[in-house]
């Protein structure tokens, strides 16, 4: 049985990612941790259960970015640009659009 | 001659008209009288002396269990400033409606004038605020939260540089309830509640909705979030910040007990529940806590979820709204597996299971947060802490997964300004509606949102070395409906 304590190992992968010794996969949405990034010793989660926690599927990710188009509409024009500018390249990254950054 | 103080406390007096004031000096004998009072008033009891000393439990009027957002408002000059996020009125018009609701309110009662300081006594990231109540819980509670009495006033000295803010029970009737914020001058009126957030100014009303104001006018942030320390093999500690929205773990997450901790992996608190940060001299922002104790709550909590909080709480400490057991100690529902016999409920019946559960779903522990066993060293350094990770998170059963890391500052103010939760679905496998909440920020906001994204975007260009932004969900399901992250089976969803 699992302690209530695991998301230490979650807080532990963020921590080498600020030292720079922890790797990880780039997706549409950011970097997720490799399959193996996450400690598993004494914890009862397989590695298709840790597949099915760090997968990130576009087709899901899409309808949440309309979602999200729907909600900037009630900021009107004080929706900074760069916000608009971030929410355009994620639509692009989730179509396959590779974004060569500025 | 007068300090600024001295005349606003006898301006509010004027209009609530109290048969005395009495300045709380935040010492042990005057809250000792302060709770004795409490227990002549009838809705307060002391606890057991054995196992619980120094512990009372507050039964608040039933219609009086939470805090009210459609009743509290941003009273920004300008109705844009606000924003689309926020509740408005004119602020001409709510001092209005707020005058009338003052006049006289105060009535027989005595006016308590309760000094205190948001943040470490000595730290220039600190600020000082005055509430004027005429509701004892509310001192009594104050105490716990913050820095209060004589040490505020010290530091306040003959200044005006302290946020005013007044509140009155009023008739304590939902139809005459009112919180309002007149933010330009920086300024609280909260009338006809006792609750939390609604009637402890010092916690939402200012440390977020007037702070937040405050941070982007003087460049630094007032943040909805829990603030901890994660203790590395090498005995290095690296503090991270993070928000969530209600009910997503803030307080069992800063307190857990690490399954690391044999590898050297432990987890120190600083705060559960608001960030002030400020850019420091080494280029990292550093974080203070501004409350001196934690007000969460109870139903849920037990040694598996918290064991931190648990003993943390038996003493010194004030239960609103949990059940009572025959031992009179206190009880809520998920703290032990038994239910003790010969309860009293949180309205004071014998408890009955067709009465509903027995402490109310939002009842209350308020208790100093220097008792918790994992209380950080540093909790009170007024230097703060300085900041290596944001993270952000909410309640996703499908989309998102357990961690990832944004690309860049930019990118994860996108992230943390779309972060949103599902409400929980009645049908087992259904997935609620999404609720947007930015930064956990929504109902805390002192203005316009969209200007708040903006201040984020800025001071990104003014943190030397910024945290780094993740964003987490220990709620996806699988296809069987069941958490995957094995955290999430063994807390009890509030």
């Amino acid at each position: 049985m699992a302690r209530y304590g695991d998301n230490a190992r979650v807080l532990k992968w963020m921590l080498e990612r600020i030292e720079g010794k922890a790797a990880a996969t780039e997706t549409p949405i950011g970097a997720v941790p490799t399959a193996n990034a996450i400690t598993l010793d004494g914890i009862n989660v397989s590695r298709e259960t840790m597949n099915e926690l760090l997968r990130v599927e576009p087709a899901d990710w899409a309808k949440e970015h309309a979602d999200v188009g729907d909600f900037f509409k009630k900021f009107g024009d004080r929706l900074p640009e760069e916000i608009r500018e971030e929410h355009n390249r994620l639509g692009e990254r989730l179509q396959g659009i590779p974004v060569v950054r500025k | 001659m007068s300090t600024p103080l001295e005349q606003w406390v006898e301006s509010t007096a004027r209009i609530t008209r109290p048969a005395q004031i009495q300045w709380c000096d935040g010492s042990e004998g005057e809250a000792t009288r302060i709770e004795d009072q409490l227990i002549r008033e009838g809705r307060t009891f002391p606890l057991n002396d054995k196992t619980y000393p120094n512990c009372i439990l507050h039964r608040s009027d039933p219609s009086d269990v939470a805090r009210t957002e459609k009743v509290t408002y941003i009273c920004t000059r300008n109705r844009e400033d606000a924003g689309p996020t926020n509740n408005w009125i004119a602020p001409a018009e709510a001092k209005q409606t707020m005058g009338a609701l003052f006049d006289g309110s105060m009535k027989g009662r005595t006016m308590y004038v309760v000094p205190y300081i948001l943040g470490p006594a000595a730290s220039p990231q600190s600020r000082v605020g005055v509430e004027v109540t005429d509701s004892a819980y509310v001192v009594a509670s104050m105490r716990i939260m913050s820095r209060m009495g004589k040490v505020a006033l010290d530091r306040l000295g003959s200044s005006s540089d302290f946020v005013p803010g007044l509140h009155s029970l009023g008739d304590l009737s939902p139809e005459r309830r009112l919180i309002a914020h007149f933010q330009e001058e920086k300024l609280i009126w909260s009338i006809g509640s006792g609750y939390g957030g609604n009637a402890l100014l010092g916690k939402k009303c200012f440390a977020l909705r007037i702070a937040s104001w405050m941070a982007r006018e003087q460049g630094w942030m007032a943040e909805h979030m829990l603030i901890l320390g994660l203790e590395s093999p090498s005995g290095k500690v690296t503090y991270m910040a993070a928000a969530f929205p209600s009910a997503c773990g803030k307080t069992n997450l800063c307190m857990m007990v690490s399954a690391l901790e044999n590898e050297g992996y432990r987890v120190w608190t600083i705060g559960d529940d608001i960030a002030w940060m400020q850019v420091g001299s080494d280029g990292y922002l550093h974080a203070i806590n501004p409350e001196s104790g934690f007000f969460g709550v109870a139903p849920g909590t037990n040694e598996k979820t918290n064991s931190n909080v648990m003993a943390a709480v038996r003493k010194n400490s004030i239960f609103t709204n949990v059940a009572m057991t025959a031992q009179r100690e206190p009880w809520w529902e998920g703290m032990s597996e038994n239910v003790p016999s010969g309860m009293l409920d949180w309205q004071g019946r014998a408890w009955s299971p067709s009465n509903g559960p027995a402490a109310q779903p939002n009842s209350r522990y308020t208790v100093p947060a220097v008792q918790a066993p994992s209380i950080s060293p540093r909790w009170d350094d007024p230097a703060g802490v300085p900041i290596s990770a944001f993270i952000f998170g909410g309640r996703r059963a499908r989309l998102a997964p357990l961690v990832y890391e944004a690309m860049n500052w930019q990118h994860g103010v996108y992230v943390a300004a779309t972060m949103a939760s599902e409400t929980t679905a009645a049908i087992t496998g259904a997935v609620g509606v999404p609720r947007r909440d930015p930064m956990a920020m929504l109902p805390f906001c002192g203005y316009n949102m969209g200007d708040y994204f903006r201040h984020w975007l800025e001071m990104g260009k003014k943190i030397p070395h910024p945290p780094k932004i993740f964003h987490v969900n220990w709620f996806r399901k699988g296809a069987d409906g069941k958490f995957l992250w094995p955290d999430m089976a063994t807390t009890l969803a509030s």
